[in-house]
């Protein structure tokens, strides 16, 4: 596998070492893997795996996702400019006491009770298009690799995409570049 | 993707060493290095099966998109003999009946196939459920099939109705079933006493082609190779080798392999004083624990039910005497060797009757044991060669016996 771009789709984290193994594998060829999980917390070792391992948590990708930057804009950054232009008034410098207050009880409740429940359930699963504009479109990838049951749906969804379709395995030591001859034929 | 793979013979398996989980089924591995090169091809489908507490929603999503996404995903790859081998994940949350998981192995196994049949005259699966049903499930009209039972969890099978229903289609409709020794007979033929005259025992073959560079000339280094589990008696088997090691500080003991016990034993092995006597490797590839073998003094096997005990015959194998218990399966492979090659203690709880059998097997060695003898006699039972014949005599009996046979080796016998 030498010099392969591998991505592997690890959101169920269950086979942690082979994942951390393979990925550090592929960097030690020379190509370069990508691993996408889906909550840091139930990988008790993230630092195991090789810094050059590019590992991207999907909570992380859906906040760089458009709808919750416009949010994160609307609902912080523009009011905190206001506020900080008001702070330069004379007889505003409580200001910022407000700005403080108002992210705490009115943005931040806005956000939490109000905007993510409702992005929820109007994107959907959205999953695989977040990886596809964020992993797929920057990097062209000879495998993806579906490391546990979590990640089949998301991987099913990205094979719509005959491009990746044919690069999606289940088993990384099976899987050879695209060009060659099948691994091994069962007539020998 | 093309997903018609044919092949002189298709093993069925949920259980084959990988990355992931690399001891199990190294006995399966064996089989088929064994008996692959006496076929024009054999390709394994090894049903490898994914576990975990998913929600039944999820678990129905998953499954949907899996056996959408499976067709496409088989690539043959080489394995052992000049076989090839397809990965096919099985995933069961968890929960499931026996008859459930078979099911769900014999449904994946057709998702793969695409609806197809496996593209073979002889089809042989391991293990009776999952493996021999998703078998019998997906063999093309007319094809043979053919079951190996290894569990040590029939009685678990056999007690739940639909699984035993099962079964015992399962037994009515293969065209052979073989069981690995007594241990696995024994409770079928119970259970099936009108299926008795078709269960035959078949050995898990062994590799006895590398020898060790040197005899063994003291019972120093100690090996365990298995799951580090409570069946396999391992606790008994740290604290007898404590008392030993009191006895004689030279003493050292490797524990290979992995399991629920890996950090409580490390613990203990550091409360005891032992850590740098004691070392655990955690789980190794098969050649690896071969290897281990031929630098390593003595096997010892504190088992408490084995239904073959490939690893004692191993031991044998890489020259090396044994110290195991009466856990069924090694009273059979030693059977008529014990003298030359091992010490039989009991299956119980007492680290000290273990440390007394150590202290037996020592001074026995001292005297002189007959471990190239044993080593010969255990090759004509269990070698490739004989197992390999005997697999082929099954899968062709209209050939007649085309392979050698040495007198004694293995043969599927009623």
């Amino acid at each position: 596998m030498t010099g392969r771009n591998v991505l592997f789709l690890a959101l169920g984290g269950d086979r942690q070492r082979v994942v951390i193994q393979d990925a550090a594998r592929v960097v030690a060829e020379g190509g370069r893997a990508v691993v996408v999980i889906d909550d840091v917390s139930v990988w008790p070792t993230p630092r195991r795996f090789s810094s050059r391992v590019r590992v991207l948590e999907l909570a992380a990708l859906q906040e760089a996702a458009m709808p919750a930057k416009v949010a994160r804009k609307v609902l912080y950054r523009l009011p905190r400019r206001l506020f900080g232009l008001a702070g330069r008034l004379p007889l505003l410098s409580w200001s910022a006491r407000v700005g403080t207050a108002y992210e705490k009880r009115v943005a931040q409740v806005i956000d939490e009770r109000l905007f993510t429940p409702t992005y929820r359930w109007l994107r959907g699963d959205n999953r695989h298009r977040l990886v596809r504009r964020l992993v797929l479109r920057k990097t062209a990838f000879d495998v993806v690799v579906v490391c546990d049951p979590p990640s089949i749906p998301l991987a099913a969804r990205l094979a719509e995409r005959r491009s990746v379709a044919e690069r999606i395995t289940y088993d990384l030591a099976g899987h050879r570049p695209l060009d060659d001859e099948p691994a091994a034929a069962p007539h020998r | 993707m093309d997903t018609s793979f044919a092949s002189d013979v298709a093993i069925v398996t949920p259980w084959y060493p990988s990355r992931h989980r690399p001891f199990l089924g190294a006995f399966v591995e064996a089989t088929v290095q064994a008996t692959a090169p006496r076929q024009g091809s054999m390709l394994v489908y090894h049903c490898d099966e994914w576990a975990g507490p998913y929600p039944a929603a999820d678990d129905a999503a998953m499954t949907r998109a899996h056996h959408a996404l499976l067709p496409r995903t088989l690539r043959p790859r080489p394995v052992a003999g000049g076989a090839a081998l397809l990965h096919v994940p099985v995933l069961l949350p968890l929960g499931l009946s026996y008859a459930e998981i078979a099911d769900r192995h014999a449904e994946t196994l057709r998702a793969a196939l695409s609806g197809g049949t496996l593209d073979a005259p002889v089809v042989h699966a391991h293990v009776g459920l999952p493996g021999g049903w998703a078998a019998l499930r997906n063999a093309r009209p007319g094809a043979r099939v053919f079951v190996t039972e290894h569990a040590t969890f029939l009685d678990a099978v056999l007690a739940q109705p639909e699984a035993r229903r099962r079964y015992d289609e399962l037994l009515h409709r293969c065209a052979g079933f073989f069981a690995v020794g007594r241990a696995v007979r024994d409770p079928l033929v119970e259970a099936f006493p009108h299926h008795a005259e078709r269960i035959s025992i078949m050995p898990n073959p062994v590799s006895f082609r590398t020898e060790r560079a040197t005899p063994v000339t003291e019972l120093r280094r100690w090996l365990f190779v298995g799951g580090l589990i409570p069946r396999k008696g391992v606790r008994r088997l740290l604290e007898a080798f404590a008392l030993c090691h009191r006895e004689d500080p030279t003493l050292t003991l490797t524990m290979v392999g992995e399991g629920a016990l890996l950090r409580p034993l490390q613990a203990r092995s550091a409360e005891l004083g032992l850590a740098d006597a004691v070392r655990f490797t955690g789980a190794v590839a098969p050649e690896e624990a071969l290897r281990l073998m031929r630098e390593h003094d003595l096997l010892v096997h504190p088992s408490q039910f084995e239904t073959f005990g490939m690893t004692v015959v191993e031991a044998v194998a890489a020259g090396m005497p044994v110290l195991v218990t009466r856990c069924h399966g090694p009273e059979e492979t030693l059977a008529g060797i014990e003298a030359a090659t091992a010490e039989f203690v009991a299956v119980e709880d007492d680290p000290s009757s273990l440390a007394e059998g150590f202290r037996r097997l020592r001074a026995r060695f001292r005297d002189g044991l007959a471990l190239a003898e044993a080593r010969r006699s255990l090759e004509g039972r269990y070698g490739y060669d004989a197992v390999a014949a005997a697999h082929h005599r099954a899968w062709y009996p209209e050939a007649g016996t085309t392979a050698p046979v040495q007198e004694g080796t293995a043969q599927p016998v009623p």
